[in-house]
């Protein structure tokens, strides 16, 4: 009996030994669920989240985007600017999860990450719900406002910032959406909760030519004092390129400003795949940005595959290449800044309720090009303003710089597009303006270009 | 050579950890609610204190291990209830201390357990007869029709009739050893109802359980304490096996006829399709274990009021959430360390009633500790019964200090007396 004893006891430990073991393969078992997605939501999430008073997001000055009013059952998120800002906010959702700075700023808003690990313990210790930090922007409320409110009605996308720091002042996508209520857009076909300037993937047409002639000026010095011929069209192996217009013969500069196409196809097949591809790369096409919200990295046919008439659409703008507004802001921002691309920010710190704070400073992102090349550039744009395609994009009283684009596109008109950066000699802001099929950069883009430059300056 | 300081070292331990659970509960939310967890606390360990005094004033040789092992884990009960809702706290504390007074009177009056191995069929009948009054008089709670209403509390009959099955198995298998084990030397002989009759018995008595008290858990811990004792007594296999297929065979029928049982089951094979009806429970109990980590919440920080029952099937989730999967294992330690305990209290004993009753005690208690884990884990399909000393109920506390009562009875009785 004492042998059957001693085995019974055996098999009952080790069978509480193996729940033991069990109990430590639950958090897996948990894991593979909910990431099959089968799963039904953990209240527990977000009756912890709700405990806690999420810090407010504030603008550069200080004015409220978003911040946490005591409710029953914990706390009501509000959006003042409701959905002029809500692209850069996002929205928080107990049910329809987070978006926007909300989710990827979570852990600081949350006070998870950054504020007093001992003020933490003490809430902990104490049960006191917690609180968390507030977020200071880079964003200007004021302008972000106007921003939005020329966008209204129209489908696109503004973004401004200043060149010499990479601080994102104003980042509007339109159409917009109510932060509250974010439920209500999902279905919807004009897409409003995506993010347009940071998300949207549009061939850039003609702002794209920028960056060829930074690589024209740079690498074919001798190509930039010759005259070319335009006939309205560039035929290249078989595939004809069209032009907006017969530019006749064109210098450099005529080029330019004209924004001739048959001389900038003619500028690609001269760089050459290998050179054009590189000036490319020095402006960041194609490669992911470290940016609070997520960002489309662009597109450009790689080397392998861009063969002449790839090459040639491709220094027009066309072609594959496709580039987010955000990035169009940025090509506008290296010349404005010496031909560096100063790494964009949306975040300019944040501070706990427990006096802990944070600021972030300005970083180079990339050289895009020499100080040469930007100064020459920058007379180029100045002069597209002046006298070329960007006319209406002039302001009285301040050098406007800056270059149109009218991208064609598989869905009807072109994308009216206009970069550009002012005061032209102390450059304060950077801007980019993209309106969906709305036609040509010089008549639709440009003169909202030109009412951003002006509050932006004001 | 009756020196208990040992014993009281330990409570003393087990107190300075209830004590502190206490003071966070009244840290986070000062009030009475607090206060009395401190109380609790305080009134649990110096009853035991007392209880440690007295046997040492008598001279008794009890197990030094049992107390302080089962007042951790009452300990952790109360306050986890008072954490939960002090309502239940204080009915726990009431029920712990008419507990406490039970464990007494059992090492009082049951000290000479021998002689019960007489009354053996009284037992028998006892057992069954308060296993059928609630089906005439009961009142269901929580799903299980296994209660009767007395007005100030509800009292559940068959949490004492596992004691009482106990007492019945260890008489009847002692006496019927030998019988047993020269049947089964015989091949070809016919199994007579001597040897049969108990299997069959005990199988009805659990279809009567599953089937008009609907309650799953009780049904399996009868039987396989059952199966348990048997092996022990005679070591047959073919008759282990025997009872193990008639009661898989009792399983299927059940699945086949009985609702909810067939529920149980689904949930258990896929509570995701139902995880907002009948599988919420058991989602919500992983997900408070998931959400626990390694070292828990936090007591008094985690969400167990998500999880419906969760003062008494479930509490084993609230304490995982609130103190980690080391907290979870610590429990289940304490739990390991208390069926070693009573093994080692039935291997020193050298008559085979004595024997067989600790270890029969014993399975009894590490049975219940892993159905009911398991069941709150997804391990086995859940079945509703309650963790020993933790869980809110007080038939289940005062049925399993009398107990450990009776493990101590055993760990000092001079054999043969």
């Amino acid at each position: 009996m004492r042998n059957n004893v001693r085995r019974l006891a055996y098999i009952l430990l080790v069978g509480l030994a193996a729940v033991c073991v069990y109990l430590a393969l639950i958090p897996v078992y948990i894991n593979h669920i909910t990431k099959s997605g089968a799963a039904l939501a953990d209240p527990r999430i977000a009756a912890g989240e709700n405990r806690i008073q999420r810090g407010a997001i504030l603008d550069r000055h200080g004015a409220v985007l978003a911040r946490s009013v005591p409710a029953e059952n914990g706390y009501q998120r509000e959006y003042p600017l409701g959905g002029a800002a809500a692209h850069i906010v996002g929205y928080y959702s107990n049910k329809y999860g987070a978006a926007g700075l909300e989710k990827s700023m979570a852990r600081v808003l949350l006070g998870l990450e950054g504020g007093s690990k001992i003020i933490n313990l003490r809430n902990r210790i104490l049960g006191r719900p917690g609180v968390g930090n507030d977020i200071t922007l880079t964003v200007d409320a004021g302008l972000q406002q106007y921003a939005a409110k020329l966008l209204a009605g129209k489908k696109g996308a503004v973004v401004v910032l200043d060149p010499a720091t990479g601080e994102v002042l104003a980042l509007a996508s339109s159409p917009a959406f109510d932060p509250l209520q974010p439920a209500k857009y999902i279905d919807d076909a004009e897409a409003p909760l995506l993010n347009r300037a940071l998300q949207g993937a549009y061939p850039p047409g003609s702002i794209f030519k920028i960056i060829t002639a930074a690589a024209v000026l740079a690498d074919l010095p001798g190509m930039a004092g010759d005259t070319i011929k335009c006939t309205g069209k560039l035929t290249v192996n078989g595939f004809t390129l069209h032009d907006n217009a017969v530019h006749g013969p064109v210098d450099f500069g005529e080029a330019f400003t004209k924004s001739c196409n048959v001389a900038f196809g003619r500028y690609g097949l001269a760089l050459g795949a290998g050179e054009f591809l590189k000036q490319v790369t020095a402006f960041g096409i194609g490669k992911s940005i470290d940016f609070e919200l997520p960002v489309y990295a662009g597109n450009i046919t790689p080397a392998g595959e861009m063969d002449g008439p790839t090459l040639a659409s491709s220094a027009i703008g066309q072609g594959e290449v496709l580039v987010t507004p955000l990035h169009a802001a940025l090509l506008a921002g290296a010349v404005a800044n010496d031909g560096v691309i100063m790494q964009p920010y949306l975040v300019a710190g944040y501070r706990g309720r427990g006096g802990s704070s944070s600021r972030r400073h300005p970083e180079e992102w990339r050289r895009a090009m020499t100080p040469a090349v930007a100064a020459a550039l920058r007379e180029q744009m100045i002069n597209v303003v002046r006298q070329g395609t960007g006319r209406a994009a002039a302001l009285p009283g301040v050098t406007v710089a800056g270059k149109t684009g009218s991208a064609e596109n598989p869905h009807g008109k072109s994308h009216a597009w206009f970069v550009g950066f002012a005061p032209a000699e102390e450059p304060r802001v950077a801007v980019a303006v993209l309106l969906e099929n709305a036609g040509s950069g010089g008549s639709a883009a440009a003169p909202l270009a030109r009412e951003i430059i002006r509050k932006a300056l004001q | 050579m009756h020196g208990r300081g040992k014993e009281r070292k330990l409570l003393l331990i087990t107190f300075l950890y209830t004590l502190t659970g206490g003071a966070a509960l009244y840290l986070r939310a000062p009030g009475p609610g607090g206060l009395w967890a401190v109380a609790a606390a305080t009134v649990i360990f110096c009853g035991f204190m007392l209880l440690s005094v007295v046997w040492q004033r008598r001279g008794t040789g009890y197990d030094l291990y049992i107390t302080p092992l089962i007042s951790f884990l009452t300990g952790t009960g109360v306050i986890f209830l008072f954490r939960l809702n002090p309502a239940y706290g204080y009915r726990q504390l009431a029920w712990a201390i008419i507990g406490m007074a039970a464990l007494y009177m059992t090492t009082t009056l049951l000290s000479s357990y021998h002689s019960l191995a007489d009354y053996k069929y009284l037992f028998a009948l006892a057992g069954i007869v308060a296993l059928l009054l609630p089906i005439f008089f009961g009142i269901e709670l929580g799903g299980a029709k296994s209660w009767l209403d007395l007005g100030l509390f509800h009292f559940q009959p068959s949490e004492f009739v596992k004691l009482l099955l106990v007492f019945f198995l260890a008489g009847y298998l002692v006496e019927n050893r030998v019988l047993w084990r020269a049947a089964g030397g015989k091949e070809y002989s016919l199994p007579g109802l001597q040897e049969w009759g108990p299997l069959l018995g005990m199988w009805l008595t659990a279809l009567l359980l599953l089937v008009f008290q609907k309650d799953l858990g009780t049904a399996l811990i009868y039987f396989g304490t059952f199966l348990a004792m048997v092996y022990m007594a005679t070591a047959r296999l073919r008759y282990i096996i025997s009872g193990a297929v008639l009661f898989l065979a009792g399983a299927a029928a059940a699945y086949l006829s009985v609702g909810h049982v067939r529920t149980r089951v689904a949930i258990w094979m896929n509570p995701w399709a139902t995880a907002e009806g009948s599988g919420y429970q058991i989602i919500q109990s992983l997900y408070a274990i998931d959400a626990g980590g390694i070292f828990g919440s936090g007591l008094g920080a985690g969400f167990p009021e998500f999880i419906p029952a969760v003062h008494t099937d479930f509490i084993f989730a609230a304490i995982c959430e609130e103190t980690g999967l080391l907290g979870g294992i610590g429990i289940l330690v304490v739990f390991m360390l208390l069926v070693y305990r009573g093994f080692k209290i039935a291997l020193i004993k050298r008559d085979e009633y004595s024997v067989l009753m600790a270890a029969g005690f014993t399975a009894l208690l590490g049975l219940q500790v892993f159905i009911i884990i398991a069941g709150v884990t997804k391990l086995l399909p859940m079945t509703g019964i309650t963790l020993p000393f933790i869980s809110y109920g007080g038939s289940s506390l005062v049925a399993n200090f009398i107990l450990a009562g009776m493990l101590l009875n055993i760990s000092c009785e001079v054999d043969g007396a």
